[in-house]
């Protein structure tokens, strides 16, 4: 369950401030799948960020579970982006020098995973993605779409409880692009929650409930099906 | 995170950057193979000298004037043949002892003038200074007593003077006397000589008087019966000595093991100063491995903060940075070992001496590049492990 109450962010730029998020109130059941759209800049990804714990907000309080994440040290923070949340992030940032394969290892490394039930782990993940004939390649040998589908494989690899996905069909043409959203309707009728950012409405309609922003607020929130 | 997957993933940069990597280690290299090049010579030459000295005779000593304008030694101070007897018989510390004298004569060979070193003493002198004989024989207490003109030459004035390796019984003019050789001593091995011996020519010391025109004694060697009794046998040779010439303060000592002493204190003090470079070298290639793992941390910031995002704790980039620079410093004193193995031998097969590489001297390599590794990783890894993970995504 996530719970984001009141939040801002602001971004201090010299002498002038920008309020990425301004008094942001948002609530994702546990199991709920959530399209966030908006135009450019209106801060989708500043919101993700701070659900998936990388950064934090300047006002207001984050629930993930029903706990204050500002609470959590360093250590905590690790564990919950290791374990509870899968994060796809918009520019893909796989590690450049490394295979695909060592690339969807990462995440279970830091969680403990022995070696050989990783590889098979990151296979079976590959695989799922349609890059079960690109292990050995590295990010600089895959087009931008299996980039991206090697990005979603590491992100689904510890089977977390929340995916955050900031525009993961943004490379894909509309086939490959259907095939990723059916991975992700699978993780949703498996009880995954899911909060996906998306310009297209296509998109959009495979999750529950659609969150516009614009210009850092929370403008609206419908059901995907009055899309 | 195990210990095992923080080397896999060091070893997985180290080899994506081989350059980066090989400068980084190119610091350690040469300060380990420094180290162990100047301590394998350095251990070698210190056993040279060692082994030199215990041929020398450890337990050696002399007597010798103390030469002071305030109190002249004078014709009764002189030693005497019966001094050295009576010490014999009654120290029983005393092993041996006889009188030497050295003398610098010029000899006629072929036309040449040759310089010679004579050395006049008695037939004990032979056990004293552990003489080594190629062939024939040293001279007995009969040629000496009857003064008979033998000599025992060394290998490089039988060189020489003869050319051919058969100098036994051959002659020797010394001035318009002949001598005749009866024995040839062996090539004294020595660091010092590099190969060279001195033109040396034994002869019994009454004959040596008989036509020197003086009967002064100038030196007496000793050998006592055990290293640990050399101080005693000094003890009593002088007080016999001092007793029997009704004086005293007109003679000095010296003994093999100051000497030994004093020779180890100078190699000490220069493996000291030889060390404390190859430490400075060692510290400036820590120094290197800071810099380039600072760099490293810096070019990386992107790949610190995706390993964080997908939850990696600060524990594991630190042990991943600290990891990476002590298996590069690892590396670097490995290959920087051998790379001294190899100098010291070439060094030493130049100069001709041996070295000696000891375990300890391994192990000691080993820890300080490790330690070099671990220290001066530790600021860069500490660096990489406290990145604010949004900050070190957004790194460009
Ligand atoms: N580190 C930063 N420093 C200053 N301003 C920032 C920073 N990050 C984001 N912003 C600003 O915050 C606003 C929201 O940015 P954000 O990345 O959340 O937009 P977005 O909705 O994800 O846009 P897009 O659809 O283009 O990805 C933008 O105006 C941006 O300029
Ligand atoms: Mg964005």
């Amino acid at each position: 369950m996530i719970l984001v109450k009141n939040m801002t962010k602001l971004y201090k730029n010299g002498q002038n401030e920008v309020a990425a998020l301004k008094e942001v109130d948002l609530h994702v059941k546990e199991g709920e799948f959530v399209a966030i759209m908006g135009p450019s800049g209106s801060g989708k990804s500043t919101l993700m960020n701070i659900i998936g714990c990388l950064d934090k907000p300047s006002a207001g309080e984050y629930f993930l579970d029903g706990k204050p994440i500002s609470q959590l040290d360093s250590r905590r923070l690790a564990y919950v982006r290791n374990k509870k949340i899968g994060f796809i992030f918009q520019n893909i940032n796989l590690l450049p020098r490394i295979n695909s394969l060592r690339n969807v290892e990462i995440p279970m490394i830091y969680a403990g995973v022995l070696p050989n039930e990783r590889r098979k782990k990151a296979m079976e993940a590959l695989e799922s993605v349609g890059l079960g004939d690109r292990w050995y390649h590295k990010p600089n040998e895959l087009s931008g779409g299996q980039k991206q589908r090697v990005a979603i494989a590491r992100a689904l690899v510890n089977s977390p409880g929340i995916i955050l996905a900031d525009e993961p069909t943004g490379n894909l043409d509309s086939k490959s692009g259907a095939e990723i959203m059916e991975i992700f309707a699978n993780l949703h009728r498996a009880g995954t929650t899911i909060i996906l950012v998306t310009h297209e409405k296509k998109v959009a309609r495979y999750a529950q409930k659609v969150v516009t922003f614009l210009d850092g607020r929370k403008v609206e929130e419908i059901s995907s099906e009055l899309l | 995170m195990n210990f095992f997957e923080s080397i896999v993933i060091a070893w997985e940069s180290i080899v994506a950057n081989k350059m980066r990597s090989l400068l980084t280690m190119l610091g350690i290299i040469i300060g380990v193979s420094s180290v162990i090049t100047v301590s394998a010579l350095g251990q070698g030459g210190r056993s040279a000298i060692n082994k030199e000295m215990d041929s020398f005779g450890a337990n050696r000593f002399g007597i010798y004037y103390n030469y002071n304008p305030d109190n002249p030694i004078t014709d009764a101070d002189a030693f005497t043949l019966q001094d050295v007897a009576v010490i014999k018989d009654i120290s029983p510390v005393v092993e041996d002892i006889a009188p030497i004298n050295w003398d610098k004569v010029n000899i006629q060979s072929r036309g040449k003038e040759i310089g010679v070193q004579i050395v006049a003493t008695t037939a004990d002198y032979v056990r004293i200074a552990n003489l080594k004989l190629d062939a024939g024989r040293f001279f007995s207490h009969e040629d000496d007593n009857a003064k008979k003109h033998v000599a025992i030459i060394s290998e490089s004035l039988s060189k020489e003077l003869f050319n051919s390796s058969v100098a036994i019984g051959k002659k020797i003019m010394v001035g318009n006397r002949p001598f005749k050789v009866i024995g040839l001593l062996g090539r004294e091995e020595s660091v010092f000589s590099m190969g060279q011996d001195s033109k040396l020519m034994y002869i019994p010391i009454s004959t040596y008087f008989s036509f020197s025109g003086s009967n002064w004694i100038n030196n007496i060697e000793g050998k006592a019966v055990s290293q640990t009794e050399v101080d005693k046998a000094i003890d009593h040779s002088l007080s016999i000595l001092h007793r029997r010439h009704r004086n005293k303060d007109k003679y000095q000592a010296w003994n093999s093991q100051k000497e030994m002493d004093s020779v180890n204190r100078v190699t000490g003090i220069v493996a000291l100063v030889i060390s404390a470079i190859a430490g400075i070298s060692l510290l400036v290639g820590g120094i290197g491995i800071m810099n380039i793992m600072l760099v490293s941390v810096t070019e990386r910031t992107r790949e610190i903060g995706i390993r964080k995002a997908l939850g990696a704790r600060e524990s594991d980039i630190m042990m991943q940075f600290l990891i990476e620079s002590l298996v590069l410093s690892f590396f670097g004193g490995t290959i920087g070992m051998f790379l001294g193995f190899g100098v010291s031998k070439i060094i030493a097969g130049l100069i001709k001496m041996p070295t000696v590489v000891s375990w300890q001297m391994i192990a000691l390599a080993f820890t300080f590049s490790a330690g070099v590794g671990v220290c001066f990783g530790l600021y860069p890894a500490r660096k990489a492990a406290y990145q604010d993970p949004i900050e070190a995504l957004r790194y460009e």
